[in-house]
């Protein structure tokens, strides 16, 4: 990714984490990665004037406490988040699912793939995409 | 049944009436009859006298009482008694009425007898009297005949027999009655007479009573007969209303009343028909309010419609209810005939419930899907990643032994994912359905083939031409490249090859595709289409063995059958029905 913005992982299962952070370390990117396990968690770490502005928001849908859909919902009526990128990084492949996320403005879909190596995959498309893609300060 | 009218004469009080009736008639006739009898009967002893008295005149007149006053005993053979006689016969004559014709006069207090018009006749039975042979039996009707005209009131009976008689004074020159004549008339006669007025006024009255007894007998019989028709009438329609099946209301229209009922309709509203003849039927065996009667008032028709009856005890039967609005002399009626549907409402009410659970089994079973989509997925990836993760890293400390097991591993991984996959597809081919189009099979065809890469030693022919169908058109796709890529997958043959071809037979088109495969022995065609059932080890051919059961799934619900047919070693053929449409017809 362009500069070194930070990125926001917004994940609930430590392995997909794992394989993210992996991923990440695979295709050198250097940008650095913030962990949070919910949408809650999410929240704080964004509005907490200490961090600074992820560049891009990886949400999964399916967590505890405050899903990714309830996220996103809080998220896009918020002046200072709704313009942050949000990619869903998610194992539902329902209809239902990819609808609800695109009206609640999601900027990709992703369905997490069984295979690590396809995984990684995705993240390079992900990380190509957002390298050329311009993003508003 | 209540509207049945009452037999007229069925009332014993009525009969009686009628009867005293009909004698009062038949008396007042007769007393007519016995009056009119009886003038006529005055009016012809009238005549009769008139007649006597008449012929009793003219004969005094003929007669000369000089001469008369001078005979005499032993006079008999005289020209003077003879000129009487002959003048005596000679009325006689003149007039068959006259029986006897005679002159009589007083002698010393006696009524003696003087000319008789009988005494010289040879034919009488009894012989006439002489001059001077004295008379008995004397009337004052007679002794009144000395000084004017007279007439016995009746009928008179001597030793001559039984005649009316009347009398006349017979005078002599200077006026002096010196005599009677007496003239008998024919008593047969006049009774003859008398008789056959008897017999005619008879007659008539039995003829009148005769006339009167046939048409009373008439009428009573039409009566009689009408009365039967009534009762037939009545009969027939009492068994019909009693073996129908459905109940039966007759409701005045006007007043609301019920008429009638049938025992059907008794037993549903559990009554007794004393307790329902002539009692509004709404608030009692209908709901609805007086004044908003749904037929009368609402002007709402009823046929066949679902509707609520309403039981002695107060309990709602629902029942199926048509009304008929009818007039019948005049009157208008409703026939409201209905049927007990508590059973089916029963039965509907269990579908329902039935539905409900098998709903909820489904969304259960949906909702499984997802768990498994979700839940079973997210720790299988974690575990092939965990997997992947430890061969690349560890990649130096393991030994073959361990590198084989780790590749081990991550195949079970990916077979796991692929029936997860296979059951989450399996439960979407029902679940989601896609807009019909019209699908050309030949592209499907052409698709199916260029996803599936096939291996160079395997050849895919297309026999005939492939029609467009009428098809949800990714579905079509998923059967489509699941029997080719069979057909591919299992091919053992160095030259393999896949046949596919598309005829019409009847209202069907029959999809085929053949190879020259393995084949499949005839105890595993069920089996093949079943979930998860795989004829070869896994290890051997990677299959989940779902993909059949998906192309049945789909094939049945678009209203077709798949088959097969096949003999080992020589290979398969599977054959897929696809109704044809009704567009396509008429394209």
């Amino acid at each position: 990714m362009k500069d070194e913005k930070p990125i926001l992982l917004v994940e609930d299962d430590l392995v997909d984490m794992m394989s993210v952070k992996r991923a990440l370390r695979d295709l050198q990117v250097t940008n650095p990665l913030h962990h949070v396990g919910n949408g809650e968690e999410a929240l704080a770490w964004l509005r907490d004037p200490k961090n600074p502005r992820p560049a891009i928001i990886l949400l999964d849908l399916n967590m505890p406490r405050m899903n990714g859909h309830e996220f996103l919902a809080i998220a896009k009526k918020d002046e200072m988040l709704k313009r942050i990128p949000v990619i869903v990084l998610t194992t539902s492949k329902t209809e239902v699912d990819k609808v609800q996320s695109f009206e609640l403005g999601v900027a990709g879909y992703m369905a997490k793939p069984v295979d690590f190596q396809q995984f990684v995959d995705v993240m390079r498309t992900i990380h190509l995409y957002w390298t050329l893609s311009e993003l508003p300060d | 049944m209540g509207t049945t009218p009452q037999p007229i004469l069925k009332n014993p009080s009525l009969k009686k009436v009628a009867l005293v009736l009909f004698l009062l008639v038949l008396a007042v006739t007769i007393f007519l009859f016995i009056a009119a009898f009886q003038q006529t009967q005055g009016i012809l002893m009238e005549s009769t006298r008139n007649e006597g008295l008449s012929m009793a005149l003219l004969a005094s007149q003929q007669v000369d009482g000089d001469a008369l006053a001078a005979l005499h005993s032993g006079d008999e053979q005289t020209p003077r008694y003879a000129a009487i006689y002959n003048d005596l016969n000679r009325i006689r004559h003149a007039n068959p009425d006259i029986f006897y014709i005679y002159t009589m006069k007083r002698e010393n207090g006696r009524i003696v007898f003087l000319v008789d018009a009988d005494y010289l006749n040879p034919e009488t039975v009894i012989p006439g009297a002489a001059i001077g042979d004295v008379y008995s039996n004397v009337t004052p009707a007679m002794l009144n005949g000395f000084s004017t005209p007279s007439a016995e009131p009746d009928f008179t009976t001597d030793q001559w027999g039984t005649v009316y008689s009347t009398y006349a004074p017979v005078f002599n020159r200077r006026g002096e009655a010196v005599g009677i004549i007496g003239v008998d008339l024919n008593a047969s006669t006049l009774s003859s007479r008398m008789m056959s007025l008897k017999i005619l006024y008879l007659l008539v009255l039995l003829i009148t009573f005769a006339l009167a007894m046939s048409v009373a007998v008439f009428i009573a019989t039409m009566q009689e007969q009408a009365f039967r028709v009534v009762q037939e009438n009545e009969e027939y329609l009492k068994t019909i209303m009693q073996s129908i099946h459905a109940g039966v209301f007759i409701i005045d229209a006007e007043t609301h009343l019920i008429t009638d009922i049938n025992p059907k309709a008794l037993e549903l509203i559990s009554a007794e028909r004393e307790d329902v003849i002539g009692r509004p039927c709404h608030k009692f065996v209908c709901p609805a309010e007086s004044g908003r009667c749904p037929i009368t008032d609402l002007n709402q028709t009823v046929d066949n419609t679902e509707r609520i009856l309403i039981d002695t005890r107060g309990r709602k039967i629902p029942i199926i209810k048509s009304v008929n609005s009818v007039t019948i002399g005049g009157r208008r009626l409703l026939i409201e005939s209905f049927v007990d549907i508590r059973e089916r409402k029963k039965m509907e009410e269990q579908n329902a419930q039935l539905i409900r659970e098998l709903e909820m089994a489904n969304n259960e079973l949906k909702d499984f899907a997802y768990v498994v989509s979700h839940d079973l997925k997210a720790p299988l990836r974690a575990i092939g990643s965990l997997a992947q993760w430890l061969a690349a890293d560890y990649r130096d400390k393991f030994d073959e032994e361990g590198r084989v097991q780790m590749d081990l591993l991550t195949s079970r991984v990916h077979r796991m994912q692929n029936l997860i996959e296979g059951i989450l597809e399996y439960s979407r081919v029902g679940r989601v359905r896609e807009q019909k189009d019209e699908v050309s099979l030949e592209a499907v065809v052409r698709e199916a083939i260029d996803s599936l890469s096939i291996p160079p030693h395997i050849t895919v022919m297309v026999d005939t031409p492939l029609p467009v169908v009428r098809y949800e058109k990714t579905r079509l796709h998923q059967v489509v490249s699941n029997l080719i890529g069979n057909a591919v997958k299992y091919m053992d043959k160095p030259a393999g090859e896949v046949h596919i071809a598309c005829i019409r037979e009847g209202a069907f088109w029959k999809f085929s595709v053949r190879d020259n495969g393995p084949g499949i022995d005839s105890r595993h065609f069920e089996k093949i289409f079943q979930i998860f059932q795989t004829l070869q080890p896994r290890d051997k051919v990677e299959s989940t063995g779902i993909g059949l059961t998906i192309v049945k799934k789909i094939v049945e619900m678009n209203g077709g059958r798949v088959r097969v047919e096949s003999e080992v070693g020589k290979g398969s053929i599977f054959i897929v029905s696809i109704p044809i449409s009704n567009s396509e017809e008429e394209s």
